[in-house]
């Protein structure tokens, strides 16, 4: 395993650990039942949708266009951005000129704006982004950052939220979640009535008619895309869909697979900025289409992770996320799809260490929505790794090597080892004054010619 | 060169014949409103009678036009509950999708703790697909249960940042 998270997994408090396992376990058995629930045919409809996402893959160059003009079309303005620092500036931009004297930003959670710290960016430059949704708000305040990629703030227990919530003055101490739920309601309202700026990211944007989904389960987001005179929407390139038809597979896929819903508790459909006959909605809104080196894997070896919907099944079900935590990765994206979108985004020199930190059990893709062939992946990454010098291990694996890749040391080798249990040592003797060996029933596992 | 030109410099499309969605759902029609309840109650909802549709419109109320209740408070900020017009249910998710026709406010469904959609009795329709296939071309909403979290330890907690009640009254015409 890769070292790295694993010496990040032991040094982890066992309450950690726990927090993490047991939410996971819970996750992926309500995704099993809810995508039962939801589809007659749960392999034909994965399937289906992998296919749309190659499609998508295949024609991405013709559906930005499409998106791109039919978005204008709505009102709807469009950006593009090479990498993250320059979304952060084109952002930034946005900020200072519909930002008077308040700094205030609400967000809605969002992983490509994670990807690209906007937070610590707008920090810097004196404003202030809010995270409301729940989680994110916790990992805000303790100055964290998330540990999943659905459920940020899975590593955390009631107690621990409790303590933020006092220490920050939200409300009065309480480890009951409907109380602490209703604080951070209370506390946030106040900041979405003053923001005059909401930034999100985009699930699905439809290129055939311009509109950007957002799903959600609080609330939190519909508030950030709707109270604010501007609304920003951050999306990685990857995120196209053709047409709105295929939604009705996508977002119970995603749903299921995230959360164990049928449907999240809101699906956004976001045409445009407030028209005319409008009651309410932004004044303004961006679309912010970031590469970021989306464009380097779409043309490489790991071109199949950008199908992947964020839906969290296969850290869930990982055996390695589950003992280490998302923290363990050092990455924005953890679990096996952090474990190769990593590297192949950032190159295997730097993040080459993450394609060890699986048992390669196969799980992940058994749960992926689209079959993304994540083992596959790693094993790939593991021989590029390898290969460009990085997880390289010391002297003893050194030494095995060069015994199991000579065939007459080897044959030896295995000759003599059987007789060396034969050997009288100090270590054994003591052992067997309380056990007893079994006696070796004289055959020969591996002898063959 | 400008990023737009750039990024899509990068990109070499493979173009093929475009993927028809299929329907998988494991959704069969009945009867689509006893449908409809069946799952909006799973979803923490309820369906409510006139009776007490007209109770709760003697509250703390934001109403829109359409409804035919007055509001008692100008803000809907203010509200204790919002009455507002759905466009359509959809029976198998037990949704109502609520647009941004005139007259109608995205944040009544949303800011008040407690949010009630009506209905008229023959806008329904059985599976999302169905939904898809005339959902209003305009900014939209798919309402499925109430606001939630589960965020602390998995406890699912109903209305964090919006209601914590959604009751829905089917009309009458």
């Amino acid at each position: 395993m890769s070292t790295r998270v694993e010496e990040f997994a032991r040094a982890l408090p066992a309450e950690t650990t726990a927090s993490v396992r047991s939410a996971s376990i819970l996750k992926t058995d309500s995704r099993i039942t809810a995508l039962g629930v939801s589809f007659g045919d749960v392999e034909g409809a994965r399937s289906h949708a992998a296919a749309i996402k190659e499609f998508v893959l295949a024609n991405l160059g013709r559906l930005l266009i499409e998106l791109e003009a039919n978005c204008k079309k709505n009102g709807i303005h469009v950006h593009w951005a090479r990498d993250a620092s320059e979304a952060n500036e084109l952002i930034l931009g946005l900020c200072k000129r519909a930002l008077g004297d308040s700094k205030v930003i609400v967000k809605a959670k969002s992983m490509v704006t994670e990807e690209i710290h906007l937070n610590s960016f707008l920090e810097a430059q004196g404003y202030a982004p809010v995270e409301t949704d729940l989680g994110e708000f916790v990992v805000q305040i303790d100055g964290d950052t998330p540990s999943h990629i659905v459920t940020p703030i899975i590593h955390k227990n009631r107690r621990q939220i409790a303590e933020s919530f006092a220490r920050e003055k939200i409300g009065p101490y309480t480890e009951v979640p409907e109380e602490l739920a209703l604080q951070a309601r209370e506390h946030l309202r106040s900041q979405f009535a003053a923001a005059s700026i909401g930034i999100s990211g985009v699930n699905f944007a439809c290129a055939s008619t311009g509109r950007l989904v957002l799903v959600e389960n609080e609330g939190n987001n519909r508030l950030s895309t709707t109270v604010p005179d501007v609304h920003i929407a951050v999306m990685g390139i990857e995120k196209v869909v053709p047409d709105e038809a295929c939604l009705s597979l996508f977002l119970p896929l995603l749903a299921g697979s995230a959360t164990g819903q049928k449907l999240t508790s809101y699906v956004h459909l976001i045409k445009g900025p407030r028209g005319g006959d409008e009651s309410d909605g932004p004044r303004e809104v961006h679309l912010v289409l970031l590469d970021n080196n989306r464009t380097k894997v779409l043309n490489g070896h790991y071109r199949d992770v950008l199908k992947c919907i964020r839906c969290g099944a296969c850290l869930n079900v990982c055996p390695v996320y589950r003992q280490g935590s998302g923290h363990a990765y050092g990455h924005v994206y953890s679990g096996p799809i952090g474990a190769v979108l990593a590297p192949a985004m950032e190159g295997v020199e730097k993040l080459g260490d993450l394609a060890k930190a699986s048992t390669l059990c196969g799980s992940c893709e058994e749960v992926c929505p689209v079959k993304i062939p994540l083992p596959h992946m790693l094993l790939q990454l593991r021989d590029e790794a390898f290969r460009a010098g990085v997880n390289r291990d010391g002297i003893p694996w050194s030494g095995f090597v060069g015994v199991a890749t000579r065939s007459g040391i080897w044959r030896a080798g295995l000759t003599l080892l059987p007789m060396a249990s034969s050997l009288p040592h100090p270590l054994k003797t003591k052992w067997r004054e309380f056990r007893q060996l079994p006696q070796r029933e004289g055959r020969n596992f591996r002898r063959h010619r | 060169m400008n990023a737009r030109e750039e990024i899509l410099g990068r990109i070499v499309d493979r173009p093929g014949d475009a993927v028809v969605t299929k329907d998988f759902s494991s959704f069969v029609a009945a009867d689509l409103w006893v449908q409809f309840e069946s799952q909006l109650v799973a979803l923490g909802g309820r369906m409510i009678d006139a009776g007490e549709l007209g109770d709760l419109s003697r509250g703390v109320v934001f109403a829109e036009a359409e409804t035919g209740f007055s509001s008692s408070v100008d803000l809907v900020w203010d509200a204790e509950i919002g009455i507002s017009v759905g466009s359509f249910a959809i029976a198998e998710t037990g949704s109502v999708v609520v647009d941004s026709s005139p007259g109608r406010h995205r944040l009544s469904t949303l800011l008040p703790k407690v949010s009630v959609i009506l209905v008229d009795e023959d806008q329904i329709v059985g599976s999302l697909a169905e939904g898809f296939a005339r959902m209003p071309s305009r900014n939209a909403v798919i309402v499925s249960g109430t606001s939630r979290t589960a965020d602390i330890e998995g406890v699912l907690v109903r209305g964090v940042h919006g209601p914590g009640e959604l009751l829905v009254h089917r009309r009458q015409k």
